[in-house]
Protein backbone atom coordinates (compact mmCIF):
# COMPACT_ATOMS: atom_id res chain seq x y z
CA UNK A 1 0.00 0.00 0.00
CA UNK A 2 1.24 3.47 -0.88
CA UNK A 3 -0.14 6.44 0.99
CA UNK A 4 -0.52 9.61 -1.00
CA UNK A 5 -1.71 13.01 0.06
CA UNK A 6 -4.11 14.43 -2.49
CA UNK A 7 -5.49 17.91 -2.28
CA UNK A 8 -8.08 18.11 -4.97
CA UNK A 9 -9.44 21.34 -6.34
CA UNK A 10 -12.63 20.93 -4.46
CA UNK A 11 -13.92 24.13 -3.13
CA UNK A 12 -17.13 25.86 -2.43
CA UNK A 13 -16.54 29.31 -3.75
CA UNK A 14 -18.51 32.38 -2.97
CA UNK A 15 -18.08 33.96 -6.37
CA UNK A 16 -16.63 32.28 -9.41
CA UNK A 17 -17.31 29.42 -11.81
CA UNK A 18 -19.88 27.28 -13.54
CA UNK A 19 -23.40 26.75 -14.87
CA UNK A 20 -24.93 23.40 -15.95
CA UNK A 21 -25.97 19.99 -14.29
CA UNK A 22 -24.72 16.54 -12.60
CA UNK A 23 -22.87 14.38 -10.13
CA UNK A 24 -19.35 13.18 -10.60
CA UNK A 25 -17.34 10.76 -8.52
CA UNK A 26 -13.82 11.55 -7.47
CA UNK A 27 -11.33 9.43 -9.30
CA UNK A 28 -7.61 9.04 -9.22
CA UNK A 29 -5.17 7.11 -11.33
CA UNK A 30 -3.82 4.22 -9.31
CA UNK A 31 -1.06 1.72 -9.95
CA UNK A 32 -1.48 0.08 -13.33
CA UNK A 33 -3.02 3.12 -14.95
CA UNK A 34 -6.55 2.30 -13.91
CA UNK A 35 -8.88 5.01 -12.66
CA UNK A 36 -10.75 4.09 -9.53
CA UNK A 37 -13.35 5.87 -7.49
CA UNK A 38 -12.17 7.29 -4.20
CA UNK A 39 -14.22 5.75 -1.43
CA UNK A 40 -14.11 4.73 2.18
CA UNK A 41 -13.90 1.02 2.89
CA UNK A 42 -14.57 0.91 6.63
CA UNK A 43 -17.53 2.35 8.50
CA UNK A 44 -18.29 4.16 10.68
CA UNK A 45 -15.81 6.83 9.64
CA UNK A 46 -14.27 8.51 12.68
CA UNK A 47 -13.80 12.26 12.52
CA UNK A 48 -12.47 14.91 14.87
CA UNK A 49 -13.31 18.59 15.18
CA UNK A 50 -10.76 21.34 15.73
CA UNK A 51 -11.40 23.02 19.05
CA UNK A 52 -11.44 26.55 17.62
CA UNK A 53 -14.19 29.15 17.88
CA UNK A 54 -14.91 31.89 15.36
CA UNK A 55 -17.23 34.87 15.62
CA UNK A 56 -20.77 33.66 16.31
CA UNK A 57 -19.83 29.97 15.98
CA UNK A 58 -18.30 28.05 18.87
CA UNK A 59 -16.49 24.76 18.35
CA UNK A 60 -19.38 23.01 20.06
CA UNK A 61 -21.93 24.62 17.73
CA UNK A 62 -19.72 23.76 14.78
CA UNK A 63 -19.47 20.11 15.88
CA UNK A 64 -23.22 19.77 16.33
CA UNK A 65 -23.78 21.31 12.91
CA UNK A 66 -21.33 19.10 11.02
CA UNK A 67 -22.76 16.05 12.77
CA UNK A 68 -26.17 17.02 11.36
CA UNK A 69 -24.57 17.42 7.94
CA UNK A 70 -23.00 13.95 8.17
CA UNK A 71 -26.37 12.54 9.19
CA UNK A 72 -28.00 14.14 6.16
CA UNK A 73 -25.84 11.93 3.97
CA UNK A 74 -26.24 8.88 6.20
CA UNK A 75 -30.03 9.22 5.96
CA UNK A 76 -30.01 8.41 2.25
CA UNK A 77 -31.95 5.15 2.16
CA UNK A 78 -30.28 3.81 -0.95
CA UNK A 79 -26.72 4.20 0.35
CA UNK A 80 -24.85 2.73 3.30
CA UNK A 81 -22.57 5.19 5.07
CA UNK A 82 -22.01 6.04 8.70
CA UNK A 83 -19.67 8.12 10.83
CA UNK A 84 -18.97 8.97 14.44
CA UNK A 85 -17.62 12.05 16.17
CA UNK A 86 -14.40 10.98 17.89
CA UNK A 87 -13.69 14.15 19.87
CA UNK A 88 -12.22 17.65 19.82
CA UNK A 89 -8.57 18.15 18.93
CA UNK A 90 -6.20 21.08 18.86
CA UNK A 91 -4.83 20.11 15.46
CA UNK A 92 -5.94 22.18 12.46
CA UNK A 93 -7.79 20.43 9.63
CA UNK A 94 -5.03 20.33 7.03
CA UNK A 95 -2.45 17.82 8.20
CA UNK A 96 -1.80 14.32 6.97
CA UNK A 97 -1.75 12.82 10.44
CA UNK A 98 -4.00 9.80 10.09
CA UNK A 99 -6.98 11.56 11.63
CA UNK A 100 -9.87 13.10 9.70
CA UNK A 101 -10.38 16.59 11.07
CA UNK A 102 -12.97 19.27 10.35
CA UNK A 103 -12.65 22.81 11.61
CA UNK A 104 -12.05 26.46 10.98
CA UNK A 105 -8.79 27.65 9.49
CA UNK A 106 -7.79 31.13 8.39
CA UNK A 107 -6.81 31.08 4.71
CA UNK A 108 -6.58 34.69 3.53
CA UNK A 109 -4.69 33.46 0.46
CA UNK A 110 -7.87 31.62 -0.60
CA UNK A 111 -10.12 34.65 -0.63
CA UNK A 112 -12.77 33.00 -2.83
CA UNK A 113 -12.78 29.65 -1.13
CA UNK A 114 -15.32 29.12 1.62
CA UNK A 115 -14.19 25.59 2.42
CA UNK A 116 -12.10 22.80 0.94
CA UNK A 117 -11.60 19.07 1.38
CA UNK A 118 -8.35 17.13 1.11
CA UNK A 119 -7.59 13.43 1.23
CA UNK A 120 -4.94 10.90 2.00
CA UNK A 121 -5.56 7.83 -0.14
CA UNK A 122 -4.18 4.39 -0.79
CA UNK A 123 -3.06 4.90 -4.37
CA UNK A 124 -3.19 1.20 -5.16
CA UNK A 125 -6.88 0.83 -4.34
CA UNK A 126 -8.39 4.31 -4.20
CA UNK A 127 -9.40 3.80 -0.58
CA UNK A 128 -9.72 7.02 1.36
CA UNK A 129 -7.60 6.77 4.49
CA UNK A 130 -8.09 10.27 5.82
CA UNK A 131 -9.96 13.38 4.82
CA UNK A 132 -9.84 16.88 6.26
CA UNK A 133 -12.20 19.77 5.72
CA UNK A 134 -11.35 23.35 6.50
CA UNK A 135 -13.86 26.18 6.71
CA UNK A 136 -12.15 29.44 5.83
CA UNK A 137 -12.50 31.65 8.88
CA UNK A 138 -11.90 34.85 6.91
CA UNK A 139 -15.60 34.60 5.97
CA UNK A 140 -18.50 35.26 8.37
CA UNK A 141 -20.25 32.05 9.47
CA UNK A 142 -23.54 31.19 11.10
CA UNK A 143 -25.21 28.17 12.61
CA UNK A 144 -28.55 29.97 13.14
CA UNK A 145 -31.46 27.63 12.54
CA UNK A 146 -33.07 29.95 10.01
CA UNK A 147 -29.80 31.24 8.61
CA UNK A 148 -28.32 34.72 8.86
CA UNK A 149 -28.50 36.96 5.80
CA UNK A 150 -25.08 38.44 6.59
CA UNK A 151 -23.30 35.12 7.03
CA UNK A 152 -22.68 31.83 5.26
CA UNK A 153 -24.52 28.82 6.59
CA UNK A 154 -22.14 26.29 8.14
CA UNK A 155 -24.54 23.38 7.69
CA UNK A 156 -25.13 24.01 3.98
CA UNK A 157 -21.42 24.25 3.24
CA UNK A 158 -20.75 21.25 5.49
CA UNK A 159 -23.21 19.11 3.54
CA UNK A 160 -21.36 20.07 0.34
CA UNK A 161 -17.89 19.38 1.74
CA UNK A 162 -18.93 16.11 3.37
CA UNK A 163 -20.13 15.06 -0.08
CA UNK A 164 -16.50 15.44 -1.16
CA UNK A 165 -15.31 13.80 2.07
CA UNK A 166 -17.34 10.72 1.07
CA UNK A 167 -15.98 10.67 -2.49
CA UNK A 168 -18.21 12.86 -4.63
CA UNK A 169 -16.89 15.53 -6.92
CA UNK A 170 -18.78 18.54 -8.23
CA UNK A 171 -22.11 18.55 -10.00
CA UNK A 172 -22.79 20.97 -12.82
CA UNK A 173 -26.53 21.13 -12.14
CA UNK A 174 -27.01 24.85 -11.85
CA UNK A 175 -27.14 28.14 -13.68
CA UNK A 176 -25.09 31.24 -12.98
CA UNK A 177 -24.82 34.81 -14.14
CA UNK A 178 -21.76 36.96 -14.60
CA UNK A 179 -21.31 39.74 -12.10
CA UNK A 180 -18.41 42.03 -11.33
CA UNK A 181 -15.83 39.89 -9.57
CA UNK A 182 -17.19 36.51 -10.57
CA UNK A 183 -20.30 34.45 -11.07
CA UNK A 184 -23.43 34.33 -8.99
CA UNK A 185 -25.63 31.26 -8.79
CA UNK A 186 -29.12 31.89 -10.12
CA UNK A 187 -30.33 28.43 -9.24
CA UNK A 188 -28.94 24.94 -8.66
CA UNK A 189 -30.37 21.48 -8.19
CA UNK A 190 -27.49 19.78 -6.47
CA UNK A 191 -25.76 20.42 -3.17
CA UNK A 192 -22.56 19.47 -5.00
CA UNK A 193 -22.74 22.45 -7.37
CA UNK A 194 -19.34 24.16 -7.02
CA UNK A 195 -20.59 27.66 -6.28
CA UNK A 196 -22.33 28.27 -2.99
CA UNK A 197 -25.65 30.01 -2.63
CA UNK A 198 -25.61 33.53 -1.21
CA UNK A 199 -25.19 34.40 2.45
CA UNK A 200 -28.14 33.40 4.57
CA UNK A 201 -29.38 30.78 2.13
CA UNK A 202 -29.96 27.40 3.80
CA UNK A 203 -31.30 25.46 0.77
CA UNK A 204 -28.25 23.23 0.62
CA UNK A 205 -28.99 21.64 3.95
CA UNK A 206 -31.15 19.25 1.93
CA UNK A 207 -29.85 16.80 -0.64
CA UNK A 208 -31.34 16.75 -4.15
CA UNK A 209 -31.91 13.81 -6.48
CA UNK A 210 -28.52 14.35 -8.12
CA UNK A 211 -26.70 14.12 -4.77
CA UNK A 212 -28.66 11.04 -3.70
CA UNK A 213 -27.91 9.32 -7.00
CA UNK A 214 -24.22 10.12 -6.60
CA UNK A 215 -23.80 8.80 -3.06
CA UNK A 216 -25.91 5.76 -3.92
CA UNK A 217 -23.71 5.04 -6.90
CA UNK A 218 -20.70 4.97 -4.54
CA UNK A 219 -22.18 3.16 -1.55
CA UNK A 220 -25.45 1.77 -2.91
CA UNK A 221 -27.57 -0.79 -1.14
CA UNK A 222 -28.84 -3.93 -2.85
CA UNK A 223 -32.20 -2.25 -3.16
CA UNK A 224 -30.55 0.59 -5.08
CA UNK A 225 -29.03 -1.84 -7.55
CA UNK A 226 -32.33 -3.69 -7.86
CA UNK A 227 -34.75 -0.78 -8.07
CA UNK A 228 -32.93 1.91 -10.01
CA UNK A 229 -31.53 2.03 -13.52
CA UNK A 230 -29.11 3.87 -15.73
CA UNK A 231 -28.69 5.45 -19.14
CA UNK A 232 -25.47 5.12 -21.08
CA UNK A 233 -24.42 6.33 -24.46
CA UNK A 234 -22.24 8.86 -26.18
CA UNK A 235 -22.22 12.44 -27.29
CA UNK A 236 -21.05 13.12 -30.83
CA UNK A 237 -20.53 16.12 -33.08
CA UNK A 238 -20.28 15.51 -36.83
CA UNK A 239 -19.75 11.83 -36.01
CA UNK A 240 -16.83 12.51 -33.67
CA UNK A 241 -16.93 12.04 -29.90
CA UNK A 242 -17.45 15.01 -27.62
CA UNK A 243 -15.46 14.87 -24.38
CA UNK A 244 -16.58 16.68 -21.26
CA UNK A 245 -20.20 17.25 -22.30
CA UNK A 246 -22.63 17.54 -19.44
CA UNK A 247 -25.65 15.26 -19.89
CA UNK A 248 -28.75 15.62 -17.72
CA UNK A 249 -31.53 13.06 -17.36
CA UNK A 250 -34.96 14.44 -16.50
CA UNK A 251 -37.67 12.08 -15.27
CA UNK A 252 -40.99 12.92 -16.90
CA UNK A 253 -42.64 11.19 -13.95
CA UNK A 254 -40.95 12.80 -10.95
CA UNK A 255 -39.36 15.91 -12.44
CA UNK A 256 -36.03 14.92 -10.89
CA UNK A 257 -32.78 15.95 -12.57
CA UNK A 258 -29.66 13.79 -12.45
CA UNK A 259 -26.56 14.38 -14.50
CA UNK A 260 -23.32 12.96 -15.75
CA UNK A 261 -20.47 13.77 -18.08
CA UNK A 262 -18.99 12.21 -21.20
CA UNK A 263 -15.69 11.29 -19.65
CA UNK A 264 -13.61 9.34 -22.14
CA UNK A 265 -12.15 9.76 -25.62
CA UNK A 266 -15.20 8.05 -27.13
CA UNK A 267 -17.54 10.66 -25.66
CA UNK A 268 -19.24 8.02 -23.53
CA UNK A 269 -21.36 8.79 -20.49
CA UNK A 270 -23.24 6.82 -17.84
CA UNK A 271 -25.92 8.27 -15.59
CA UNK A 272 -26.88 5.89 -12.79
CA UNK A 273 -29.38 6.09 -9.95
CA UNK A 274 -32.34 6.86 -12.18
CA UNK A 275 -35.90 6.00 -11.29
CA UNK A 276 -37.44 3.54 -13.75
CA UNK A 277 -39.53 5.29 -16.37
CA UNK A 278 -39.28 7.74 -19.25
CA UNK A 279 -36.50 10.32 -19.26
CA UNK A 280 -35.55 13.32 -21.37
CA UNK A 281 -31.82 13.82 -22.05
CA UNK A 282 -30.17 17.22 -22.44
CA UNK A 283 -26.51 17.73 -23.38
CA UNK A 284 -24.80 21.02 -22.70
CA UNK A 285 -21.25 22.34 -22.80
CA UNK A 286 -19.36 23.58 -19.75
CA UNK A 287 -18.68 26.70 -21.72
CA UNK A 288 -18.45 29.43 -19.09
CA UNK A 289 -17.07 27.39 -16.27
CA UNK A 290 -13.91 27.03 -14.33
CA UNK A 291 -13.34 23.57 -15.78
CA UNK A 292 -10.93 22.65 -13.00
CA UNK A 293 -13.94 22.58 -10.70
CA UNK A 294 -14.81 19.35 -12.46
CA UNK A 295 -11.75 17.90 -14.13
CA UNK A 296 -7.98 17.87 -13.95
CA UNK A 297 -6.27 20.65 -15.86
CA UNK A 298 -5.07 18.28 -18.60
CA UNK A 299 -8.58 16.95 -19.25
CA UNK A 300 -9.64 18.26 -22.66
CA UNK A 301 -13.20 19.52 -22.69
CA UNK A 302 -15.11 20.34 -25.87
CA UNK A 303 -17.33 23.33 -25.21
CA UNK A 304 -18.04 24.25 -28.83
CA UNK A 305 -21.55 22.89 -29.22
CA UNK A 306 -25.11 24.02 -28.69
CA UNK A 307 -27.35 22.78 -25.89
CA UNK A 308 -29.20 19.84 -27.45
CA UNK A 309 -32.00 17.52 -26.43
CA UNK A 310 -31.96 13.85 -27.42
CA UNK A 311 -34.76 13.20 -29.88
CA UNK A 312 -36.03 10.05 -28.20
CA UNK A 313 -37.68 9.59 -24.83
CA UNK A 314 -35.44 7.08 -23.03
CA UNK A 315 -37.12 4.36 -20.97
CA UNK A 316 -35.00 3.45 -17.95
CA UNK A 317 -35.59 -0.12 -16.78
CA UNK A 318 -35.69 -1.20 -13.16
CA UNK A 319 -32.33 -2.70 -12.20
CA UNK A 320 -30.87 -2.33 -15.67
CA UNK A 321 -29.69 0.12 -18.23
CA UNK A 322 -30.90 1.88 -21.36
CA UNK A 323 -27.85 1.71 -23.57
CA UNK A 324 -26.57 2.93 -26.92
CA UNK A 325 -28.01 6.41 -26.72
CA UNK A 326 -26.29 8.80 -29.12
CA UNK A 327 -26.83 12.53 -28.61
CA UNK A 328 -25.79 14.36 -31.75
CA UNK A 329 -24.81 17.96 -31.11
CA UNK A 330 -23.80 20.71 -33.51
CA UNK A 331 -21.19 23.43 -33.28
CA UNK A 332 -22.23 26.85 -32.00
CA UNK B 1 -61.36 17.00 -37.20
CA UNK B 2 -58.98 15.66 -34.55
CA UNK B 3 -58.39 11.98 -33.90
CA UNK B 4 -60.42 12.14 -30.71
CA UNK B 5 -63.25 13.88 -32.54
CA UNK B 6 -63.16 11.23 -35.26
CA UNK B 7 -63.39 8.47 -32.65
CA UNK B 8 -66.22 10.31 -30.91
CA UNK B 9 -68.10 10.67 -34.20
CA UNK B 10 -67.64 6.97 -34.87
CA UNK B 11 -68.97 6.12 -31.43
CA UNK B 12 -72.03 8.32 -31.88
CA UNK B 13 -72.71 6.79 -35.28
CA UNK B 14 -72.27 3.27 -33.91
CA UNK B 15 -74.56 3.93 -30.98
CA UNK B 16 -77.19 5.40 -33.28
CA UNK B 17 -76.93 2.41 -35.56
CA UNK B 18 -77.30 0.04 -32.61
CA UNK B 19 -80.45 1.83 -31.51
CA UNK B 20 -81.90 1.92 -35.02
CA UNK B 21 -81.30 -1.73 -35.67
CA UNK B 22 -81.90 -3.14 -32.23
CA UNK B 23 -85.52 -3.77 -32.92
CA UNK B 24 -85.11 -4.99 -36.46
CA UNK B 25 -82.44 -7.63 -36.16
CA UNK B 26 -83.24 -11.25 -36.45
CA UNK B 27 -80.24 -13.26 -37.53
CA UNK B 28 -80.63 -17.01 -37.12
CA UNK B 29 -76.96 -17.77 -36.90
CA UNK B 30 -74.90 -18.17 -34.93
CA UNK B 31 -76.70 -20.43 -32.52
CA UNK B 32 -75.93 -21.71 -29.05
CA UNK B 33 -72.70 -23.65 -29.22
CA UNK B 34 -71.37 -21.78 -32.24
CA UNK B 35 -67.81 -20.53 -32.16
CA UNK B 36 -66.84 -17.21 -33.62
CA UNK B 37 -63.44 -15.97 -34.69
CA UNK B 38 -62.87 -12.26 -35.10
CA UNK B 39 -59.84 -10.55 -36.61
CA UNK B 40 -59.45 -6.92 -37.51
CA UNK B 41 -58.07 -3.51 -36.84
CA UNK B 42 -58.58 -1.31 -33.83
CA UNK B 43 -58.13 2.38 -33.09
CA UNK B 44 -57.40 3.35 -29.47
CA UNK B 45 -57.60 6.94 -28.31
CA UNK B 46 -54.80 8.82 -26.64
CA UNK B 47 -54.60 10.91 -23.48
CA UNK B 48 -52.70 13.84 -22.05
CA UNK B 49 -50.20 13.25 -19.27
CA UNK B 50 -49.61 16.94 -18.81
CA UNK B 51 -46.91 19.52 -18.23
CA UNK B 52 -43.90 19.14 -15.95
CA UNK B 53 -41.04 21.62 -15.59
CA UNK B 54 -37.38 20.88 -14.93
CA UNK B 55 -36.73 23.33 -12.12
CA UNK B 56 -33.75 24.49 -10.13
CA UNK B 57 -33.77 25.67 -6.53
CA UNK B 58 -33.48 29.47 -6.69
CA UNK B 59 -30.74 31.40 -4.93
CA UNK B 60 -31.60 34.15 -2.48
CA UNK B 61 -32.51 37.28 -4.38
CA UNK B 62 -33.64 35.35 -7.43
CA UNK B 63 -37.27 36.11 -8.14
CA UNK B 64 -39.60 33.39 -9.29
CA UNK B 65 -38.82 29.82 -10.09
CA UNK B 66 -35.83 28.82 -12.18
CA UNK B 67 -36.99 26.63 -15.03
CA UNK B 68 -34.29 24.78 -16.94
CA UNK B 69 -36.92 23.71 -19.50
CA UNK B 70 -40.61 22.83 -19.74
CA UNK B 71 -42.15 19.57 -20.87
CA UNK B 72 -45.64 18.48 -21.84
CA UNK B 73 -46.28 14.77 -22.39
CA UNK B 74 -49.04 12.68 -23.89
CA UNK B 75 -49.79 9.28 -25.33
CA UNK B 76 -51.06 9.64 -28.89
CA UNK B 77 -53.97 7.69 -30.40
CA UNK B 78 -52.84 4.59 -32.23
CA UNK B 79 -54.06 1.92 -34.61
CA UNK B 80 -53.56 -1.75 -33.89
CA UNK B 81 -54.78 -5.24 -34.58
CA UNK B 82 -57.02 -7.58 -32.65
CA UNK B 83 -58.09 -11.20 -32.64
CA UNK B 84 -60.87 -12.80 -30.63
CA UNK B 85 -62.32 -16.25 -30.22
CA UNK B 86 -65.80 -16.52 -28.77
CA UNK B 87 -68.41 -19.09 -27.98
CA UNK B 88 -72.17 -18.56 -27.97
CA UNK B 89 -73.66 -19.89 -24.75
CA UNK B 90 -77.13 -18.99 -26.02
CA UNK B 91 -78.36 -17.47 -29.29
CA UNK B 92 -77.83 -14.02 -27.75
CA UNK B 93 -75.03 -14.37 -25.24
CA UNK B 94 -71.40 -15.02 -26.06
CA UNK B 95 -68.17 -15.05 -24.15
CA UNK B 96 -64.98 -13.96 -25.90
CA UNK B 97 -61.31 -14.06 -25.19
CA UNK B 98 -58.99 -11.88 -27.19
CA UNK B 99 -55.68 -10.22 -27.81
CA UNK B 100 -55.22 -6.63 -28.90
CA UNK B 101 -51.87 -5.22 -30.00
CA UNK B 102 -51.23 -1.51 -30.43
CA UNK B 103 -48.14 0.69 -30.69
CA UNK B 104 -48.98 4.11 -29.30
CA UNK B 105 -46.41 6.87 -29.32
CA UNK B 106 -45.43 8.54 -26.04
CA UNK B 107 -44.31 12.03 -26.90
CA UNK B 108 -42.95 14.92 -24.89
CA UNK B 109 -42.81 18.51 -26.12
CA UNK B 110 -39.71 20.26 -24.76
CA UNK B 111 -39.62 24.05 -24.80
CA UNK B 112 -38.44 27.17 -23.00
CA UNK B 113 -34.87 26.03 -22.46
CA UNK B 114 -32.91 28.29 -20.13
CA UNK B 115 -30.00 28.31 -22.57
CA UNK B 116 -32.21 28.57 -25.64
CA UNK B 117 -31.86 25.06 -26.98
CA UNK B 118 -34.18 24.40 -29.91
CA UNK B 119 -37.66 23.22 -28.97
CA UNK B 120 -38.13 19.54 -29.68
CA UNK B 121 -40.73 16.81 -29.49
CA UNK B 122 -39.09 13.64 -28.18
CA UNK B 123 -40.83 10.34 -28.74
CA UNK B 124 -40.79 6.71 -27.83
CA UNK B 125 -43.00 3.96 -29.20
CA UNK B 126 -44.79 1.71 -26.75
CA UNK B 127 -45.98 -1.83 -27.41
CA UNK B 128 -49.29 -2.59 -25.71
CA UNK B 129 -50.75 -6.06 -25.38
CA UNK B 130 -54.26 -6.47 -24.01
CA UNK B 131 -55.43 -9.96 -23.08
CA UNK B 132 -59.14 -9.66 -22.39
CA UNK B 133 -62.34 -11.51 -21.63
CA UNK B 134 -65.58 -9.97 -22.85
CA UNK B 135 -69.25 -10.77 -22.44
CA UNK B 136 -71.37 -9.91 -25.49
CA UNK B 137 -75.16 -9.63 -25.64
CA UNK B 138 -76.72 -9.70 -29.11
CA UNK B 139 -80.10 -8.21 -29.91
CA UNK B 140 -81.87 -10.75 -32.07
CA UNK B 141 -85.18 -9.30 -33.11
CA UNK B 142 -87.55 -10.15 -35.91
CA UNK B 143 -86.18 -7.71 -38.51
CA UNK B 144 -83.28 -7.94 -40.90
CA UNK B 145 -81.53 -11.23 -40.22
CA UNK B 146 -78.31 -9.93 -41.74
CA UNK B 147 -77.70 -7.39 -39.00
CA UNK B 148 -77.09 -8.16 -35.37
CA UNK B 149 -76.51 -5.28 -32.90
CA UNK B 150 -74.76 -6.04 -29.64
CA UNK B 151 -73.40 -4.53 -26.48
CA UNK B 152 -70.33 -5.73 -24.67
CA UNK B 153 -68.40 -5.38 -21.44
CA UNK B 154 -65.33 -7.00 -19.98
CA UNK B 155 -61.90 -6.67 -18.55
CA UNK B 156 -58.37 -7.62 -19.29
CA UNK B 157 -54.70 -7.64 -18.46
CA UNK B 158 -52.72 -4.86 -20.11
CA UNK B 159 -49.00 -5.28 -20.60
CA UNK B 160 -47.02 -2.32 -21.89
CA UNK B 161 -43.42 -2.42 -23.05
CA UNK B 162 -41.48 0.78 -23.48
CA UNK B 163 -39.03 1.26 -26.31
CA UNK B 164 -36.19 -1.22 -26.05
CA UNK B 165 -38.48 -3.69 -24.27
CA UNK B 166 -36.51 -3.36 -21.03
CA UNK B 167 -39.15 -1.40 -19.15
CA UNK B 168 -42.43 -3.19 -18.59
CA UNK B 169 -45.55 -2.14 -16.79
CA UNK B 170 -48.87 -3.88 -16.49
CA UNK B 171 -52.33 -3.37 -15.10
CA UNK B 172 -56.00 -4.14 -15.31
CA UNK B 173 -58.24 -2.77 -18.04
CA UNK B 174 -62.04 -2.59 -18.28
CA UNK B 175 -64.07 -1.90 -21.41
CA UNK B 176 -67.66 -1.49 -22.53
CA UNK B 177 -69.50 -0.42 -25.64
CA UNK B 178 -71.73 -1.45 -28.48
CA UNK B 179 -71.64 -2.38 -32.14
CA UNK B 180 -73.18 -4.34 -34.92
CA UNK B 181 -72.43 -7.39 -37.05
CA UNK B 182 -73.43 -7.66 -40.71
CA UNK B 183 -73.60 -11.15 -42.13
CA UNK B 184 -72.56 -11.83 -45.72
CA UNK B 185 -74.55 -14.17 -47.96
CA UNK B 186 -77.13 -16.75 -47.15
CA UNK B 187 -74.95 -18.95 -44.98
CA UNK B 188 -74.24 -16.10 -42.59
CA UNK B 189 -70.92 -17.65 -41.62
CA UNK B 190 -68.88 -14.63 -42.60
CA UNK B 191 -69.58 -11.12 -41.53
CA UNK B 192 -68.26 -7.72 -40.66
CA UNK B 193 -68.19 -6.40 -37.12
CA UNK B 194 -67.95 -2.74 -36.13
CA UNK B 195 -67.89 -1.59 -32.56
CA UNK B 196 -67.05 1.40 -30.43
CA UNK B 197 -66.77 2.03 -26.73
CA UNK B 198 -64.54 3.08 -23.91
CA UNK B 199 -61.56 1.49 -22.25
CA UNK B 200 -60.61 2.34 -18.69
CA UNK B 201 -57.25 1.64 -17.10
CA UNK B 202 -55.31 2.80 -14.10
CA UNK B 203 -52.68 5.41 -14.76
CA UNK B 204 -49.13 4.34 -15.36
CA UNK B 205 -46.77 4.34 -12.41
CA UNK B 206 -44.48 6.34 -14.67
CA UNK B 207 -46.82 9.31 -14.92
CA UNK B 208 -46.59 12.32 -12.57
CA UNK B 209 -50.14 11.69 -11.37
CA UNK B 210 -51.44 8.16 -11.38
CA UNK B 211 -54.95 8.83 -12.69
CA UNK B 212 -57.51 6.41 -14.10
CA UNK B 213 -57.76 6.94 -17.85
CA UNK B 214 -60.96 6.50 -19.84
CA UNK B 215 -60.07 6.21 -23.51
CA UNK B 216 -62.33 5.85 -26.57
CA UNK B 217 -61.76 2.86 -28.81
CA UNK B 218 -63.25 1.59 -32.06
CA UNK B 219 -62.64 -1.40 -34.26
CA UNK B 220 -63.65 -3.07 -37.51
CA UNK B 221 -63.24 -6.82 -37.97
CA UNK B 222 -64.05 -9.78 -40.13
CA UNK B 223 -66.10 -12.44 -38.33
CA UNK B 224 -66.17 -16.17 -39.07
CA UNK B 225 -68.64 -18.45 -37.39
CA UNK B 226 -67.93 -22.17 -37.19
Amino acid sequence: MTRRRVVLAIVAVCALTVPASAYLKLGTVVVGGRTMSLRWQDFPISYFVTNTDVAQVSATQFQATVTRAFNTWHAVETAETSSRFAGFVAAPPNRSDGASVLGFLSRPDQDRTLAATSFTIDDTTGEILESDIYFNSIFPWSTAEAGNTERFDVESIAVHEIGHFLGLSHSALGETELQPGGRRVIGAESVMFPIAFSRGNISDRQLRADDIAGISDLYGTRAFTRDFGSISGRVTKNGRPVKGAHVVAFSTQSGKLIGGFSLNDDGEFVIAGLQPGPHILRAEPLDDADLTSFFDEDFEVDVDFRVTFYERVVAVPRGGGANDVEIKVTSK
Amino acid sequence: MSATERVSAFLVASAAFVLLTATSAGAQVPTAGSWEFTGGVVYVGGFDIGPLAAELTPNSGTTGRITLFDTDSRVKPSPGVLAKIGVFLSPSFALEGGLRYTRPVFETDISGDFEEADDLTAEQTLSQYLFDVTAVWHFRGSGDARTMPFVYGGGGYLRELHEGNALVEDGIEFHAGGGVKWWFGASARWGFRAQGGISARDGSEFEPEKKRRVIPEASGSIVWVF
